[in-house]
């Protein structure tokens, strides 16, 4: 008995000294201007480039450290070379959270982090391991405050100064968001009845079912599936409607509906509800993974999809492109299309959100934070996000520097060999290898080859003189798509861990989709308007009006802040 | 024989001595035990309950990074909020279901296959049905969830059967069903699992003294006399101290396979306590609410498994500690 | 076995051919998913994304396999798992046997505080970051020695152990005790030996445990230096995971064009559990055979 209670009092007085003593240091940092800091001269690329090679190391997420060393290897060397400059980029294999709350505890991180999410980015800063950035980019980062204008104040805390920047920001790279897809080559054959509204969507789809019941191998054919548990569903039908993020928004009073608590999501859900009714609905719509959403798409057993966009084009024609090879045909594709209900101003299918959601943060680890900052005021200049988002710019590469100009080559031009051309090309030239602040928007610049659009470090288009796309599939894919992006920056609203509102979103989030599920598989209309009632009880029951002023909130304290 | 509460003493010394020399007795004849234990303890108080201060971060509002200092002492707060999480009765409730299941069924079937193989005596069949019914130990999850998909899905086999049969007219939506999930897991947890359990089992059956079953045949024992008088009294203390042990996961229902199985329509029926912890503290960022769960977990598995442990001793003489 | 002692009767011959018929059906059920694994393993990855795969290849290729054989790490990993396994495995066999058999001498007073002391461990841990501290500061980070250390003595194989040592007589020790044998050597050459179904089965479990272990090398050893098998492979498959929690649209879409198909990680699942299936009859036959425990008269 004595032996047991000597080893209890010795246990807990361990306990109790390590957890005492459980903390990480805390570094100090040099954040004044570092007068040492010598040039010898700005080079081609626009880079001041110092007499001491500039070294920066920076947790840059998830990944294969062998690998991302690998892809990195031309950019390497043409950062030495040309700017001398030394990148140490860090990854791991690790879900990126976690790994930072170990640095945490640890104490033990990178002089930079980026990539991280704006919740991980502020446990930082209120622990005080990031850097204080405000006078620095004042100082040394003039594109920053050019590039991001006003959108810079949403960066900033309740005292006005600035901690974290946006990575992968920008003005909105894609053409479509939320669409109303169909199969180009069945809808072809109706004589190409454009549907502009949700209700001739469904007429349409429905004479395609009816001329198309069964694939070749006699499997069902579908109008809709979907992979996202029934959440892309009622995403696109929102848009169409014009709801922000899935709040209708009364601009004059400032109020913040929530759409299970408005008459037109009582229409979406008897909308979506008919389909399954009818058959229309792949029954087995809830269990889809991705993957077996895709292998529908591909056996051709899908008509339409109302969803994300790219999910057709993925499943669909790239997958028939490189499956068919020669013989594929163009016209087997899906197109994307807007559709308004009726009496709406316009669609919010393309959301555009300027900071994104990822951050960037100097730590106190930083040895001269104003280095880094110089550093980061060229990676968002123009020929900045050109080279980390092309890699180096030659003729091995897809682009090169002529006359001044920015000339893409004439093979990664070619469309149908895209990946083989341009994403391989481009990725073997270090394309993406270093980034650290530079944003995924679209790039506009006069050096910029006059045959493409719409160029971000993701992608480029290549576009004919008259301004159409080069390869006729796009064409198809995107003359029914209006392309208009709804300014989102200032609705997007940050949940804390510590407010009790979080846990409100989350659970209404949760109760959301499976009364939705229940919803849209109800066995008649009155029931699924029964069901839609009851679900908007008992959302409001778990605070839903809160939620719904926390976003409104939200809302007026971002625009106040962007009208700094 | 079994490890009984009295102690067998050595007995051949009669002259009374006082406690302290007996105790110093005692000490040397378990000096090299000691030695062990010593060192086992050392080790055990290192690596398992050094680390054990974590949990008084549930206490706290802490974060990875903050002293315990910078911390502000929140108490039972997390407990609480547990418990006024929207639909937490369901979640225990849909907790204990499942491992109930697991507890009774899950845990019945690996023996019950391991006297199967063991009466198997083709030696070659029977080592061949083992290995292949482990199998399904090694593939993961997502491919036992997209093969319950394409069999139970309303293009799947089973209903492809049942529509030709003529049984029903419109295919049956088993997944979508919230009823029907706890059998279906339980279902694709047996599957999954039996082999493997059972390798224990075997390997306990092989313990059995031989001569024992000699001798149970001269007294007329037929197979199945053998399998119920030796063989399974032999294993006895094997399935007891499993089935003690198992108890003190009971809050522990799963967590991929109910993020496989599970669709929006059966949440009501799959969501359980570590699905919603994870959503709702490690996902959030709520490191000390996660932890605070973690504890009470514990807290309640031990408690079960020391209650039936004693529970066990009164009535078979056998315990696990 | 068992059967050699008595004749069979009709009841029995019966019992034979259900049991048997059982198997059969059973073995299939088992037998299928795996199976299909290894059919999908050889497929054309994207013939695979058309799904409809049963029981044979329709695209048959080599490529999924080529496609990991190619990375020249592979051997390395390979070694430092099987390196892993034996010596993770051999001491943990070792020390949790000892200390289970420490808790089964019935005249050891410290034996019930022993099985307490572990069995709390069962149920109770610090967490991710608190034991990450931990390795950190005893320098267990970035080694060889974080895969055996902290699985020493196991309290779960401790308590499995010594459930079967339960059935062993006491006299066995006694006589060795009287004639002045240490306990260690006791527990080395008579217990040990007669406990050998019971450690092959431990040993399954610890080997198998080892091999498939993959998030303590990526947590601990992240640099890649000590990355086993597993590790290799498993990074293939981590990608699903993450794709899933990206937020960026483009992101995704570029992410998910490159996603590894079902094929490659098939046959990943192949790589790692053939190794398992030819090595096991190498501890099935300790628990197939059954030992004679009589031998050692009282």
């Amino acid at each position: 008995m004595k032996r047991k209670l000597i080893f209890l009092s010795l246990a807990l007085l361990f306990l109790f000294v390590t957890a005492c003593s459980k903390s990480s240091e805390k570094s100090k940092n040099d954040d004044g201007t570092d007068e040492a800091f010598e040039t010898v001269g700005v080079n081609e690329y626009g880079w001041d480039v110092p007499k001491e090679t500039l070294k920066i190391s920076y947790y840059a997420g998830f990944g294969d450290q062998a690998e991302s060393d690998e892809l990195a290897k031309p950019m390497e060397q043409f950062y030495k070379e040309k700017f001398n400059v030394e990148f140490e980029k860090i990854v791991y294999s690790v879900d990126m959270n976690e790994r930072l709350n170990l640095m945490l505890g640890t104490g033990n991180y990178p002089e930079v982090i980026t990539f991280m999410s704006d919740d991980m980015a502020e446990k930082f800063i209120q622990q005080g391991r990031a850097v204080e950035l405000t006078d620095l980019i004042d100082k040394y980062a003039p594109n920053i405050k050019e590039q991001l204008g006003d959108y810079l104040n949403l960066m900033r805390n309740d005292d006005g100064k600035i901690y974290k920047l946006p990575v992968m920001w920008g003005e909105n790279p894609n053409v479509a968001g939320w669409d109303f897809a169909v199969r180009y080559d069945w809808w072809k054959e109706l004589g190409e009845p454009i549907y502009r509204t949700p209700e001739e969507y469904y007429q349409t789809l429905k004479k395609i079912m009816e001329r198309h019941p069964v694939n070749e191998e006699g499997q069902k054919v579908y109008a809709l599936s979907d992979n996202t548990q029934g959440s892309a569903l009622y995403g696109a039908m929102l848009s169409a409607y014009g709801f922000k993020n899935g709040y209708k928004v009364d601009e004059k009073s400032g109020e913040f509906t929530h759409w299970i608590n408005t008459p037109e999501g009582l229409e979406i859900a008897k909308y979506i509800n008919r389909f399954y009714r009818e058959g229309m609905l792949d029954p087995d719509f809830l269990n889809n993974k991705f993957e077996d959403w895709q292998a529908k798409v591909m056996n051709g057993r899908v008509i339409g999809n109302i969803g994300t966009w790219w999910h057709t084009w993925v499943a669909g024609q790239e997958a028939w492109a490189q499956q068919e090879g020669d013989a594929y045909n163009i016209e087997k594709r899906y197109i994307n299309v807007t559709v308004k209900a009726p009496g709406v101003e316009q669609a919010t299918d393309v959301a555009s959100n300027f900071i994104g959601n990822y951050r960037v943060i100097i730590t106190d680890k930083a040895k001269h934070p104003d280095r880094i900052m110089r550093w980061f005021n060229w990676e968002v200049s123009p020929i900045g996000t050109m080279i980390t988002g092309y890699g180096v710019p030659g003729p091995d590469n897809v682009w090169d520097i002529v006359d001044g100009k920015w000339i893409f080559k004439d093979s990664a031009l070619e469309y149908n060999k895209k990946n083989e051309n341009f994403h391989a090309v481009r990725e073997a030239n270090g394309a993406q290898a270093y980034w650290m602040v530079t944003k995924s928007g679209w790039i506009r610049d006069e050096r910029l080859d006059p045959r493409v659009t719409r160029v971000s470090v993701y992608d480029m288009w290549p576009i004919n003189e008259e301004g159409d796309f080069l390869d006729e599939g796009v064409n198809l894919s995107w003359q029914y798509v209006d392309g208009k992006a709804w300014d989102s920056t200032l609705y997007t609203v940050t949940f804390k861990a510590d407010n009790p509102i979080s846990n409100t979103n989350q659970t209404i989030q949760d109760t959301l989709l499976s009364e939705w599920a229940k919803i849209i598989t109800s066995a008649s209309e009155k029931e699924a308007e029964a069901n839609f009632l009851a679900a908007r009880d008992k959302l409001n029951s778990l605070g839903l009006h809160d939620l719904e002023r926390y976003v409104a909130d939200s809302y007026k304290a971002n625009l106040a802040k962007f009208n700094q | 024989m079994q490890g009984s509460a009295a102690k067998i003493g050595y007995d051949y010394e009669p002259k009374p001595v006082s406690k302290g020399a007996r105790k110093l007795r005692r000490l040397r004849r378990e000096k090299e035990l000691w030695i062990i234990a010593a060192i086992a303890l050392a080790w055990v108080l290192v690596f398992a309950y050094a680390p054990m201060y974590g949990i008084i971060y549930s206490f706290f509002e802490y974060y990875p990074g903050m002293t315990l200092a910078e911390s502000k002492f929140v108490g039972l707060k997390h407990y609480k909020d547990f418990f006024s999480l929207p639909d937490v009765w369901l979640i225990i409730r849909n907790t204990l279901v499942i491992s109930t299941l697991g507890l009774t069924i899950g845990f019945v079937s690996p023996i019950i296959l391991a006297l199967l193989i063991n009466e198997i005596r083709v030696r070659w069949f029977k080592r061949t049905i083992q290995t292949i019914s482990y199998l399904p130990h090694f593939v993961s999850w997502i491919v036992v969830a997209s093969i319950i998909f394409t069999l139970l899905g309303s293009e799947g086999f089973v209903n492809d059967v049942l529509l030709k049969l003529g049984w029903i007219e419109r295919p049956l939506t088993i997944l979508g069903e919230g009823s029907y999930f706890w059998a279906l897991l339980t279902s694709a947890n047996i599957w999954k699992g039996v082999g493997w359990s059972s390798i224990i089992y075997i390997s306990a059956i092989a313990g059995v003294d031989q001569e024992l079953y000699q001798a149970g045949a001269v007294d007329g024992l037929g197979r199945f006399g053998m399998a119920w008088h030796i063989t399974l009294p032999g294993i006895r203390p094997t399935v007891l101290l499993l089935f003690i042990l198992g108890i003190g996961s009971l809050l522990n229902a799963g967590f991929e396979q109910q993020l496989l199985l599970g669709t929006p329509k059966t949440r009501e029926y799959h969501e359980v306590i570590d699905t919603y912890v994870y959503r709702y503290g490690i996902q959030m960022g709520r490191y000390s609410f996660a932890t605070a769960v973690g504890f009470m977990s514990s807290v309640l598995g031990l408690f079960l498994v020391l209650l039936t442990n004693r529970i066990s001793k009164k009535l078979t003489d056998m315990s696990i500690i | 076995m068992h059967q050699t002692y008595i004749k069979n009767s009709l009841g029995g011959r019966i019992f034979d051919f259900f049991n048997i018929t059982f198997m059969l059906v059973f073995a299939f059920v088992m037998l299928y998913p795996f199976w299909n694994q290894l059919v999908v393993s050889f497929n054309e990855g994207i013939d695979t994304a058309r799904g409809g795969l049963y029981f044979w290849p329709r695209k048959f290729t080599l490529d999924n396999y080529l496609y990991m054989f190619n990375n020249s790490n592979l051997g390395r990993g390979a070694i430092i798992s099987v390196l892993r396994v034996v010596v993770g495995t051999a001491t943990t066999l070792f020390c949790s046997g000892l200390l289970a058999y420490v808790t089964t001498v019935r005249w050891f007073s410290g034996r019930r505080f022993l099985r307490i002391v572990f069995l709390i461990t069962l149920y109770f841990g610090g967490g991710l970051v608190p034991t990450f501290l931990l390795y950190s500061k005893l320098g267990l980070l970035d080694t060889f020695t974080v895969y055996w250390l902290p699985g020493l003595f196991n309290a779960y194989y401790m308590l499995l152990i010594a459930s079967y040592m339960y059935n062993l007589p006491d006299s066995l020790a006694e006589s060795a005790r009287i004639d002045g044998c240490g306990e260690l050597s006791i527990y080395l050459r008579i217990i040990a030996p007669l406990c050998a179904p019971v450690f092959a089965a431990v040993a399954v479990f610890s080997a198998v445990g080892h091999w498939n272990s993959w998030f303590d090398v990526i947590l601990y050893n992240s640099s890649g230096k000590w990355d086993t098998l597993q590790v290799y492979l498993r990074k293939i498959l981590l990608d699903v995971e993450q794709i899933s929690k990206l937020q960026n649209e483009q992101k995704q879409m570029a992410e998910m064009r490159n996603l590894t198909p079902l094929s490659v990680r098939a046959a990943t699942t192949m790589i790692v559990t053939i190794p398992i299936i030819f090595t096991y009859p190498f501890f099935q036959r300790y628990f197939i055979s059954g030992i004679t425990i009589g031998a050692v008269k009282e």
